[in-house]
């Protein structure tokens, strides 16, 4: 069935202009020397299509002009390009703070030189268990110990990283391996469950359950307090308030302030939205970021949504205009519908952990 | 559907004052809530003085329960005194550890085991 963006032709140049962009997050390759068992990418091994340096120069500029601070630099592996530090000193030309998301493999003394010499630079590294749980799960043995190497590079040479990590049930009980990595590099490591894209999408059974995920969130919360800075990624109404993420916007800022571009040149709402044809907004070897950015139906689309009007119980939840229904990429994928409820937060609500007191007392919209 | 009995008293007011304060136009601390992706700093620390000033009655149930975590957990690091005449080891047992280089494998394996089903189970 079409969506109601489809079929208005490629671009809609009335209306109001468009928001302050933000942040875009940009898969530079889909080329990974990894094959993760959840990749949100569903990269491969192999050479892929990348976009050309003048097509990724000019969504830099374009992306600087309509005001953007920071690019998320993804993949795939970014670092499996072969000239992925231009691609890296481009968006730093533009004045824009890099965000790099890597495995850290291939991170050598040479890489954290060339890192540390960018005006601002972070990275976020994958790592997801103890040697033989990572490793399984990377499809590549030996992938942990030069992740290890690649953060022991990056600590030297004084480049910033925080650590990423997907839990479920496969790598739970690894937690306090990843603990102790946090604690030993005194870095953030950010547990963040598993979402239903990419390779991901086939791994619901796989999951952790609410109990899991509350026990998790206690564990987390007791050694925060101890000094160690592990996270769990949870949306505001399931977490302790004083661990809430801080926020520029509802959500992450999605289709107001924020946007994806795929390797393949693909414009999207979120980096993480590859393999979902109804979310392309257009396509930057044919039509310009910034044309995209301003006129796209998908883009006017989305920024005429009320996430107040979110259904199910995002639409009772007193957080709802801070949240704004957390991932709304996830709802799209699970429901169609990007005022479907946050699945994780409907599911705590029908398992009986929301009481009800918290909610807000108009009726909720029933789920889509 | 059930609902299981919490027994929590919520000020939704209260949560919109603290929300209202946490929610800022282009701040750089946040990153993304469903993959994790985003700026890498240390984030949370303003959002806990926020908490503790203006929204710790929304928290009270957790507070205690950290109270008491904090209470045990010390009591292993033998920061505790006498509850009756105040005989023991001179440090609060809500002085924060600063540095977690001072945890050792063993606490982290040991609370992680109390705390999490599957690392119990192994």
């Amino acid at each position: 069935m079409p969506q109601p963006w489809q079929g208005k032709g490629a671009l809609i140049d009335d209306g109001p202009p468009p928001p302050k962009l933000d942040t875009i997050h940009f898969n530079a390759t889909k080329t990974c020397n990894l094959g993760c068992a959840f990749c949100y990418d569903k990269a491969i091994r192999g050479k892929t299509e990348n976009l050309p340096l003048d097509i990724v120069e000019q969504i830099a500029a374009d992306a600087a002009e309509l005001g953007a601070r920071r690019v998320i630099l993804s993949g795939g592996e970014p670092m499996a390009r072969n000239d992925w530090r231009d691609v890296a000193r481009i968006f730093d030309m533009q004045g824009m703070e890099i965000s790099l998301a890597t495995n850290g493999t291939l991170i050598t003394e040479s890489v954290a030189q060339f890192l540390s010499g960018l005006k601002h630079v972070t990275l976020s590294i994958s790592i997801d268990g103890g040697r033989e749980i990572h490793d399984q799960l990377r499809d590549q043995q030996g992938a942990y110990d030069r992740t290890l190497s690649g953060l022991a590079h990056l600590r030297a040479a004084g480049v910033e990283f925080d650590m990423n990590a997907t839990i479920f049930k496969a790598n739970l009980a690894d937690v306090p391996q990843l603990t102790k990595i946090s604690r030993d590099f005194d870095s953030n490591m950010r547990f963040s469950l598993l979402h239903p894209n990419g390779r991901g999408e086939a791994m619901a059974a796989k999951e952790l359950s609410a109990e899991q995920i509350f026990e998790l969130r206690e564990y987390c919360h007791t050694m925060r307090k101890l000094g160690v800075k592990v996270f769990i990624n949870l949306p505001p109404l399931l977490q302790y308030l004083d661990e809430i993420i801080p926020a520029r916007g509802a959500a992450c800022g999605w289709a107001v302030n924020f946007c994806g571009v795929l390797s393949n040149g693909d414009v999207t709402i979120c980096g993480v939205a590859s393999d979902e044809p109804d979310l392309v907004a257009g396509n930057v070897k044919q039509t310009r970021f910034r044309d995209i950015w301003s006129m796209s139906p998908l883009f006017r689309h989305t920024r005429a949504l009320d996430t107040r009007k979110i259904e199910g119980i995002c639409g009772r939840c007193p957080f709802n205009t801070f949240c704004g229904g957390a991932c709304r990429l996830s709802a799209f994928r699970e429901h169609d519908n990007f005022l479907a409820p946050y699945a994780l937060c409907q599911k705590f609500y029908d398992e009986g952990y929301i009481p009800e007191g918290i909610l807000d007392s108009q009726p909720a919209v029933a789920p889509h | 559907m059930t609902t299981r009995k919490l027994d929590l008293q919520v000020d939704r007011q209260a949560i919109r004052e603290v929300l209202a304060t946490l929610q800022k136009p282009g701040a750089e601390n946040e990153w993304c809530v469903a993959c994790g992706a985003g700026a890498a700093s240390s984030k949370l620390d303003y959002p806990g003085e926020i908490v503790a000033s203006l929204g710790k009655q929304l928290t009270e149930p957790a507070v205690l329960k950290d109270f008491i975590n904090q209470l045990s957990d010390r009591a292993r690091l033998e920061q505790d005194w006498c509850v009756a005449c105040g005989a023991g080891a001179a440090a609060s047992p809500l002085a924060r550890i600063s540095d977690p280089a001072t945890l050792s494998d063993a606490v982290v394996d040991e609370i992680a085991a109390k705390l999490i089903s599957a690392v119990k189970l192994g």
